[in-house]
């Protein structure tokens, strides 16, 4: 669905953040983007959008190229961006002026949504707070139904309900056509709910490989002591003693430790390259 | 449906621009209102000492309120779509570049001129009756001082050359500022408001100082008035001299010339804006 090849993009004349960075996302998937501060996730989402132009390189969305922003190309994708504008109107008002230019717009789903958010719906967009305009935003998306959803940072500022919400919310709304890309640094949030995971670092792709794919290749383990003898790729030490990552030659199934993983690929990004060749 | 324009994406634009604006439009309106009633005022006392002034006096607060509320109407359009996250929402709307400059062209050279000559007419007819009455009655006060002197003012009349020249001149600055604006992506505001002076500057430097010194030929008369097809009574003592045909007609077409090309400007800049 998208496939990005080359893309280097730099902000002013001198700071690269993106530098030849390659990626294909397929539809019917959440893919959680996972980096740092200033890794370059929003940056690589708003090429996807059209929000940026990149120097080189291109990004096929579908049928349409990125950088021509055409209103058909447009019209298939939502965006939330980690700051996003609300403007003076209710949510009830909100999807009907912004929704006539999604043509798959789901009104009865959007005021449904935003009662299960919880969304006072007296209140103007601009007077919510940040994370009650993010929710009424979220519900939007999901509501336009549109082929690409792409979430900047969704789960900032959300309470805890909420946030589980917006994982059994997303999880409803994935089907064969549709492709989620959620970019975030609290990988809690969104642990249970994507099915492949993309690391990127200075603007590069260090991981990029489908959850069911390092289930099968790795084995995460809590061990109250240090182990030696056995083989591992990873050892952190966590409360209850000692978080590991081990190799799966039995394919034996363990919750995937998204915190683990991450840290083991920015201490090295080349230790986990084996398990899955 | 095409990517180029269409008449359902445009009228849903225009509406969404409507509904984020009305508010701020009531708000802007007022404050103009306020702004135009005072300096009708303000002029005319200053000027009480002589009769008949109100017929200047509207046409110059007229053209002074139409340079600065263009100049302020331009900020807030530009805050209102794109300055900061509202870009972001103004980029993502699934609309074309045309249809957003068409907005921008629609909301900054249609509907702010018929608002301003709207508002400036209401506060007008309301000013207009007092200053005539005031006029008289300074007349009054004083017959002798203004012997021969007295003719009641008159409402002004928009078809007026002065009138649609000042605005002409002011519409294109207007639109460099935009368009600058747009251009710039640090300091907008500062770098763009020192383009648009300098322009200013620039453009009363040529017109007034440069061409009547250094280009038109001993014996005519350099006119700046941009539109000189209208025929009208202001005109009466002028048409006695020839006016040099060249530099009249320059004026007029780099002006407009000046002015589609800020556009053609604009519409790139909207069409490779970036966040």
């Amino acid at each position: 669905m998208i496939t990005i090849s080359n893309l280097h993009y730099q902000y002013g004349s001198s700071r690269k953040v993106l530098t030849g960075l390659n990626l294909e996302l397929s539809a019917g998937k959440i893919y959680g983007i996972l980096g740092s501060n200033g890794a370059g996730k929003s940056t690589i989402l708003k090429c996807i959008c059209g929000l940026l132009l990149p120097q080189s390189g291109s990004i096929n969305v579908g049928v349409w190229q990125a950088k021509d922003r055409l209103p058909s190309f447009l019209s298939e994708l939502f965006f939330l961006p980690e700051d996003p504008f609300g403007p003076d109107i209710k949510p009830e008002e909100y999807g009907r002026v912004y929704g006539v230019f999604y043509p798959k717009y789901d009104h009865i789903l959007f005021l449904s949504l935003c009662s299960d958010f919880e969304i006072p719906s007296s209140h103007r967009l601009d007077e919510m707070s940040h994370g009650q305009k993010k929710k009424a935003l979220i519900a939007f998306g999901i509501a336009c139904k549109t082929k690409l959803i792409i979430l900047d940072e969704p789960t900032n500022g959300l309470d805890i309900p909420s946030k589980s919400q917006f994982r059994k919310i997303i999880a409803k709304s994935t089907h064969s056509e549709n492709c989620i890309v959620i970019s975030t640094h609290q990988i809690k949030d969104v642990e249970n709910l994507i099915d492949h995971v993309i690391i990127v670092n200075e603007g590069n792709v260090l991981f990029d490989k489908s959850v069911a794919a390092i289930s099968k290749a790795l084995f995460f383990v809590e061990r109250p002591t240090s182990v030696t003898s056995a083989p591992k790729y990873y050892e952190e030490e966590s409360i209850r003693g000692y978080t590991v990552i081990e190799p799966n030659p039995e394919e034996l199934e363990s919750k995937i430790d998204l915190e683990i993983l991450y840290k083991a690929v920015l201490s090295d990004p080349k230790l986990l390259k084996n398990p899955f060749n | 449906m095409s990517s180029v324009f269409s008449l359902t994406r445009f009228s849903n634009l225009f509406k969404e621009q409507w509904i984020r604006s009305w508010k701020s439009m009531l708000l802007i309106s007022a404050i103009t209102a306020g702004l135009l009633a005072f300096g009708l005022v303000y002029f005319e006392l200053q000027y009480n000492s002589r009769t008949q002034k109100y017929n200047e006096v509207q046409q110059n607060v007229f053209a002074m309120g139409f340079s600065v509320i263009a100049i302020g109407f331009c900020l807030y359009w530009y805050t209102n779509n794109w300055y900061r996250s509202k870009r972001m929402m103004m980029l993502s709307l699934p609309v074309s570049a045309f249809e957003r400059t068409l907005l921008t062209f629609a909301w900054m050279s249609l509907l702010f001129v018929v608002w301003y000559i709207l508002i400036f007419f209401v506060v007008n007819q309301a000013i207009s009756k007092w200053a005539i009455s005031y006029e008289y009655q300074v007349y009054q006060r004083s017959p002798l001082a203004h012997l021969n002197q007295y003719l009641p003012s008159e409402r002004m009349k928009f078809l007026n050359p002065f009138l649609i020249n000042s605005m002409a001149v002011f519409m294109l600055l207007q639109t460099l500022l935009l368009a600058s604006l747009l251009w710039f992506k640090r300091f907008v505001f500062v770098k763009s408001i020192v383009v648009v002076f300098l322009a200013a500057i620039c453009y009363t430097w040529f017109h007034h100082s440069f061409i009547p010194a250094w280009l038109t030929p001993a014996g005519w008369l350099y006119d700046d008035s941009m539109i000189r097809l209208l025929k009208d009574s202001a005109f009466t003592e002028y048409d006695k001299i020839e006016v040099a045909p060249i530099w009249t007609a320059l004026n007029s077409y780099h002006l407009a010339y000046t002015w589609v090309m800020l556009w053609a400007v604009i519409y790139f800049r909207i069409k490779e804006q970036e966040v």
